[in-house]
C-alpha cells in the first residue's frame, strides 16, 4: 500500500463519522481537498486535522440543521414521535423500575417490579417499541390502541391505594400520555419509517435525558413535595428548562419539542395542584386523570388537525 | 430587525467567493491569503460552513468538474450572499472608521 493510498484510507475512515447524507453530498469533494492539503510524503491524517474532522462530524450529527432530511412541520414531528415515543416510554419504565427497585419501608410505595401487572405492562411496551423500530405502522397502531385501553382499564387499580403520586401511577400516566400522542403520530404521519430518516443523535441524547427525568418526577414529588413544595417545583422547572434548551441546541424541530412539552404537562399540573392547593373542586380519580392527560390530548388533536387540514386544501 | 455579526471565518469564505467561483481547496488557500496567513481553515470546518451557507442560500454550486478522478465542486455567491457580505463589510468599515477617528482624537495614532 502506498503512502497516498494509506492517507486516503485514513481520511475515509474519519469521514465515516459524518452522517450518510453529508458523505454522499460532500464526501468525495472533501477527500479531494484533504489530499490536496496534505504534506508531501504524508502517510496518515494529522492529529489536528483528525480532531477537526471528528469535531465537525459530531457537530453535524448533533445539530444537522443542514440535512435535507431535517423535518419541519407537524407531519414530520409526528413521524419522529411515532418512532421515538414508544422507545421513550420503554426507557422511562426501565429507569423507574431500576431507580425504585427497593421498598422504602412502611407507608412508602412498593417497588415497581413487585407490582402485579408490571411485566405485562413491560411486555406491551417492548412489543410496541419493536414494532415501530422495524417500521410496522399499522401493527403499531393496533398495539397502541390495545395498550391504551388495557392501561385505562387497570389504572384505577394502580392508583387507588396511593394518596400521593407513586412511581406506579407515574409510569401509568406517562404510558397514557405517550399512547395518546402515539395514536395521533401513527394516524397523522407517514409513520416510523419516515421517522427513521428524521431522527438523529440529538434526539437520542434528549430522549435519554427525558426518560430519567420523567421516571423520577413522581417519586421526587412523593418524597420531597410534602416538606419542600416550592423547591420541588423549582427543580422541575430547572430540569424542564435544561432539557428544552438542549432539545433546541441539538436541532430537534419546534413541533417535536412541543410534543415532548405536552408529555410534561401532567406533572406540572399535578405539581401546581399540590403547591397551590387547588384540588380542582374535589374531582374523583377518573376525572382528575382526564384533566391530567388533557395536555397531551390537546397537543395530539392540534397536531392531527394540522396534518389533515393542508391535505383537504390540496384536494379542493 | 438587527442582523447578527458574521463570524470571521464566514466573512472570509464569502470574501473568497466575492470575485469568482472557487472550489474547496481554492477557498482554503484564498482565505489564508486574504487573512495574511492568520486564518487557516481546516477542511472539516470549511465544509460545515459551506453546507450552512448553502442552507442559508448565501452561496450556491457554480459548476463541477473531475480532476485526476476527483470531484471538484465550485461555489459562488448568490445575490443574497453578495448583499449580506456587502452589509457586513459596511458594518465593519463603519466600526473601524469610528475606532480610528476616536483614536486620532485621543492622539493614539497620527
Amino acid at each position: 500500500m502506498t503512502g497516498a493510498a494509506g492517507l486516503e484510507r485514513g481520511y475515509r475512515r474519519l469521514l465515516a463519522c459524518y452522517p450518510a447524507w453529508f458523505r454522499s453530498e460532500h464526501g468525495e469533494e472533501l477527500v479531494g481537498v484533504l489530499l490536496a492539503g496534505a504534506r508531501d510524503g504524508q502517510q496518515r491524517p494529522g492529529l489536528a486535522e483528525s480532531a477537526s474532522l471528528l469535531r465537525s462530524a459530531l457537530g453535524m450529527r448533533l445539530r444537522p440543521d443542514a440535512s435535507p432530511a431535517a423535518g419541519q412541520g407537524w407531519a414530520d414531528a409526528l413521524a419522529a414521535f411515532s418512532l421515538a415515543g414508544p422507545v421513550l416510554l420503554l426507557a422511562t419504565t426501565v429507569f423507574a423500575a431500576v431507580a425504585w427497585s427497593h421498598d422504602l419501608g412502611p407507608g412508602r410505595f412498593t417497588t415497581l417490579l413487585g407490582l402485579p401487572g408490571f411485566w405485562i405492562m413491560l411486555g406491551f411496551q417492548v412489543v410496541l417499541a419493536a414494532l415501530v423500530l422495524v417500521g410496522l405502522r399499522r401493527a403499531a397502531l393496533v398495539m397502541t390502541a390495545v395498550y391504551l385501553l388495557a392501561i385505562c382499564q387497570s389504572v384505577d387499580f394502580l392508583i387507588l391505594p396511593f394518596h400521593l403520586w407513586s412511581p406506579q401511577e407515574g409510569v401509568s400516566l406517562v404510558a397514557i400520555s405517550v399512547c395518546i400522542l402515539e395514536l395521533a403520530a401513527l394516524l397523522g404521519s407517514p409513520g416510523p419509517r419516515r421517522g427513521r430518516d428524521l431522527v438523529h443523535w440529538g434526539y437520542g441524547v434528549v430522549l435519554l435525558l427525558c426518560a430519567p427525568a420523567l421516571a423520577t418526577q413522581t417519586a421526587v414529588i412523593y418524597l420531597i413535595l410534602p416538606r419542600h413544595p416550592r423547591v420541588t417545583l423549582l427543580l422541575m422547572v430547572i430540569v424542564a428548562a435544561v432539557i428544552a434548551r438542549l432539545a433546541r441546541a441539538f436541532g430537534l424541530s419546534r413541533h417535536f419539542r412541543l410534543l415532548l412539552a405536552a408529555l410534561a404537562c401532567p406533572y406540572f399540573l399535578n405539581m401546581a395542584n399540590w403547591v397551590f392547593g387547588w384540588f380542582w373542586f374535589d374531582l374523583d380519580y377518573s376525572q382528575w386523570l382526564a384533566l391530567l392527560v388533557a395536555g397531551p390530548a390537546l397537543a395530539a388533536a392540534i397536531a392531527l388537525i394540522s396534518t389533515v387540514r393542508p391535505r383537504r386544501r390540496r384536494i379542493i | 430587525m438587527t442582523t447578527r455579526a458574521m463570524q470571521e471565518a464566514t466573512f472570509l469564505i464569502l470574501t473568497a467567493l466575492a470575485a469568482s467561483a472557487q472550489h474547496g481547496y481554492g477557498i482554503i488557500t484564498d482565505v489564508q491569503h486574504i487573512s495574511g496567513g492568520r486564518v487557516r481553515l481546516r477542511a472539516g470546518t470549511l465544509y460545515t460552513a459551506l453546507d450552512r451557507l448553502r442552507g442559508e442560500e448565501l452561496i450556491e454550486v457554480d459548476h463541477e468538474e473531475v480532476v485526476d478522478t476527483r470531484l471538484r465542486r465550485y461555489y459562488r455567491l448568490t445575490p443574497a450572499g453578495s448583499a449580506r457580505l456587502a452589509a457586513e463589510a459596511a458594518r465593519l468599515q463603519a466600526n473601524a472608521t469610528t475606532a480610528l477617528a476616536r483614536l486620532r482624537l485621543a492622539g493614539g495614532i497620527g
